[in-house]
């Protein structure tokens, strides 16, 4: 295949008109009444919202504590600055991804045996107790006013350049730039033998165990998958915000997420959850600014979405577009 | 000392009297419909701020009849409109509805209310202190503890002794009893998401003076209900009382010992029975293990 | 050589004994059918035998060894494999795809993260194999949900040959099916006969007839006969159970 046939699918790929639209966004979003670190807040819960469709969209679990990992990312990126170090970059992240990554872990190890709502309802009290204890454990966690005072460190390659994070601009495409990593690996991910096996899990794990498949691995190790990508988002979001609080834990958000991915239309389509998270997120800050009853708008959408159109958004595209249709390999 | 520790271990039993009221009407939507109902707590919530509103104008008896009440007919008129739209689906779809009219329904508490918190007292018979011989009570307390009980039982003697309640007992074990036995499912189905609602609300009543009254309290109360009725097994009511029970008093007596913990002994005692009988203490097998 | 031996297998479900205290062989290269009326316990065995459900008593051995406390996908590598009663592909997959799922286990793959599935080259060179084995050929871009439900019972039969076994369980492989796809079904079970050895549940006394060697009879959880087709059709025992229903010879 030439170059120029290469290049032609790369710009047709769907990924391509993602990290577009995303890459333009801050710059989009002040002419709807919007601004940059709004755009900042959709692409990080776009990551995190990716991360959370790696198990509901594509193994059908339904995870409803999973702020709690978010927060875990907030709270390993913050106790690795407030007692490690602030000034090598990508040390604090790192430090939220593998605290996150190994008490999801933990937890996926203790779920992955159960199924349907009895999975969905420990999740939701294991995310009540990560959030409980960063509340009440106060020498760690700060307790109830959390961890503040935290710095986004340069950005440095020794002898190449040297990156100052603190512009609202600047910072969004160092984030743009751990989204593009999230995508590019996750797509991988999916569509790889293991994703497959998730896939194939979603649609009747019974059959998929005699195949010969260890159901309980890959659903636990898609919970691990999914945590580390959910703490990265957390490392960033608290990077962002320059703090960490119980309340990213909390189990209202983790409600929020299931929330923003389903009305994407994560069930059917790779992208959906980054539809669901940028509208949520843009409609849940305009709606506010406008009146005080935004809530009551939000829940009214929902429940319309729930009840008419639960495929979501890009199910209803699909129907037009089979080009977004996921589908395994093949 | 001894008093003292007694004075806590009352105060878990009496929270875990209230804690059983509020779960019996979410497990008896959850045993008869299959959804989880997460606006229960919201429907809690509004018990206790329409309370605040009519407890001025109509005093507090009244407004402990009156409020539930109000609470059961919004009840019926969401499983009119919304809920009943989504029986025999993926009990996700169920969770994740009620969990948005949870959230408009706050909304509306806010714009309603306003977004800030209120204290009612409580009513003035009840201030003040009870002796109780071998030690001395909060008078409140001791009244909200006794009508947790006399709901209860009003409760059971309605589920056991009528024969209404027969065909709702028949309800949380299959659906097709009902039918079998002649009566209309649909409204059966409408008039027990009334009697949720309207344990919810009157729980909310009983708790205002308590723990005060804000919007949140609505989710906050969800919580319970989700721990008590997994604990004690779903669609068992022996179960709930049991539960609540037990994650009152054990809440209660982490509050004298390790303060701290007390939030999260109820989290860590649904671990610990998912982790060893995931049906519960008295639970029976259910749809919603598929 | 015994391929599958079963001791004593007793399951109950709350007071209901729906497998009591079964033993039988199956030897290396028969094909022994399972029949009984509604409610007899064959699926229930089935699903003992496979490790789907754990028994209360009883053993289940595969080729001497004891697998009774295997979970499913332990005992499926081990070399049995099973279809299904009631419909279990994967609907959303093509026939390429349901197979290919197959194999990939076969072959141990599963737990690559970032190769393409296209290039598990071996995975996908193995696949028209199977379907054309099992005559899909021509149909293997078509979603399962797509097929007719003769195709589909018969992608059933496939994707349980994909872990390569020595041994087959088929949970009524013709129920639902019209008589010209019971025709295709039964052909496919002689060949994998002259490989593989067979366990087969059936209602439909026909193609019991015209591919067993061995019959056991079950009522109500327990064997009330055994032997081959023509003492099976004389035995009294078993005409009464079925209430001479479904003999139609």
């Amino acid at each position: 295949m030439n170059l120029s046939n290469k290049i032609l699918i790369l710009i047709k790929h769907p990924i391509t008109l993602a990290l577009f639209l995303f890459a333009i966004l801050p710059l989009v979003l002040p002419f709807i009444g919007g601004y940059i670190s709004l755009a900042t807040e959709v692409i990080i819960m776009s990551i995190f919202a990716l991360a959370f469709n790696l198990l509901l969209g594509y193994t059908g679990l339904t995870s409803f504590g999973h702020a709690a990992y978010l927060g875990l990312g907030a709270y390993g990126f913050a106790l690795c600055e407030l007692h490690l170090t602030q000034r090598i970059w990508f040390v604090p992240i790192l430090s939220g991804i593998v605290l996150t990554g190994i008490l999801s872990f933990l937890v996926g190890y203790v779920i992955s045996k159960k199924k349907g709502i009895y999975y969905s309802l420990l999740t939701l009290a294991i995310g009540q107790l990560f959030y409980f204890v960063g509340f009440r454990w106060n020498e760690v966690t700060g307790g109830e006013t959390g961890l503040t005072g935290l710095v986004r460190p340069t950005l440095e390659v020794p002898g190449l350049f040297s990156l100052n994070l603190s512009n609202a601009l600047v910072f969004y495409y160092f984030v743009f730039v751990a989204f593009l990593l999230t995508i590019l690996l996750l797509w991988r991910i999916v569509h790889s033998p293991f994703g497959a096996v998730l896939q194939i899990i979603k649609q009747n794990e019974g059959r998929a165990k005699y195949l010969g498949y260890n159901t309980f691995w890959y659903k636990c190790v898609c919970f691990t998958i999914s945590g580390l990508f959910s703490g990265f988002a957390g490392a960033l979001y608290a990077m962002f915000t320059y703090c960490a609080f119980a309340d990213y834990l909390y189990w209202i958000n983790s409600g929020d997420v299931v929330m923003m991915t389903l009305i994407g239309g994560g069930l059917t389509s790779f992208f959906g959850p980054l539809a669901g998270a940028a509208i949520f997120i843009i409609a849940r800050n305009l709606f506010s600014s406008f009146t005080q009853n935004w809530q009551i708008f939000m829940g009214i959408i929902f429940v319309i979405f729930i009840l008419f159109f639960p495929e979501g958004l890009f199910g209803i595209l699909k129907k037009q577009k089979p080009f977004l249709s996921k589908g395994i390999g093949g | 000392m001894l008093s003292h520790f007694l004075n806590h271990l009352f105060n878990g039993i009496v929270l875990g009297l209230l804690f059983t009221v509020i779960a019996l009407g979410f497990s008896l939507v959850l045993g008869v419909m299959e959804v989880v109902n997460f606006a229960h707590g919201v429907l809690f919530a509004v018990g206790a701020y329409l309370a605040f509103s009519l407890v001025g104008v109509i005093g507090f008896w009244w407004a402990l009849l009156v409020c539930p009440i109000l609470v059961g007919v919004l009840g019926m008129f969401l499983e009119l409109g919304l809920i009943k739209r989504i029986y025999n689906l993926n009990p996700l779809f169920g969770l994740l509805l009620t969990f948005s009219i949870a959230m408009a329904i706050e909304g509306f508490i806010k714009l309603i209310w306003g977004p800030m918190g209120y204290t009612i007292p409580a009513p003035p018979f009840a201030a003040g202190f009870i002796n109780l011989g071998f030690m001395v009570y909060s008078k409140y307390r001791f009244i909200q503890g006794v009508l947790a009980l006399v709901l209860i039982l009003a409760l059971w003697l309605f589920l056991e002794k009528t024969t209404y309640g027969a065909v709702i007992k028949a309800g949380t074990v299959s659906m097709e009893m009902v039918m079998a036995l002649g009566k209309n499912l649909p409204r059966v189905r409408t008039f027990v998401f009334g009697i949720g609602s309207f344990l919810a609300g009157i729980a909310g009543v009983l708790t205002a003076p308590m723990w005060g009254i804000r919007p949140g309290i609505g989710m906050e109360a969800m919580m319970p209900a989700l721990v008590v009725v997994v604990v004690g097994g779903m669609g068992s009511f022996y179960g709930s009382i049991l539960a609540g029970q037990l994650v009152g008093i054990v809440t209660g007596i982490t509050v004298m010992f390790y303060p701290r913990l007390s939030d999260m002994v109820m989290y860590m005692l649904m671990l610990v029975v998912f982790l060893g009988r995931p049906r519960g203490l008295m639970g029976t097998k259910s749809i919603l293990e598929e | 050589m015994e391929l599958i031996a079963v001791e004593n297998l007793t399951k109950n479900f709350g007071g209901l004994r729906a497998v009591d205290g079964v033993t039988l062989q199956v030897k290396e290269g028969e094909l022994v059918s399972i029949i009984g009326p509604n409610g007899a316990g064959k699926s229930t065995l089935f699903n003992l035998i496979t490790g789907y459900i754990r028994p209360d008593k009883g053993k289940v051995f595969f080729r001497g060894e004891d697998i009774t406390d295997l979970p499913v996908h332990q005992m499926v590598r081990k070399g049995i494999g099973r279809s299904f009663q009631l419909l279990n592909v994967f609907s959303e997959l093509s026939v390429f795809e349901n197979i290919r799922m197959g194999v990939q286990a076969h072959l141990g793959y599963g737990f690559e993260f970032f190769t393409p599935l296209d290039r598990l080259k071996e995975v996908r060179e193995k696949v028209p194999a199977i379907i054309e084995s099992v005559g899909l050929t021509g149909k293997e871009t078509a979603r399962a949900k797509d097929l007719s439900y003769g195709d589909n019972k018969i992608l059933d039969v496939a994707v349980a040959l994909t872990a390569d076994p020595k041994a087959i369980l088929l949970d009524e492989p013709t129920s639902g099916l019209a008589a010209k796809e019971t025709g295709r079904m039964v052909d496919l079970i002689r060949r994998l006969s002259e490989r593989l050895t067979i366990l087969l549940v059936e209602h439909d006394m026909n193609v019991v007839f015209s591919v067993s060697g061995r019959i056991i009879v079950l009522n109500q959880g327990r064997i009330i006969a055994e032997g081959m087709p023509d003492d099976i059709r004389k035995d009294e025992g078993v005409q009464e159970a079925y209430l001479g229903g479904e003999w139609g010879c």
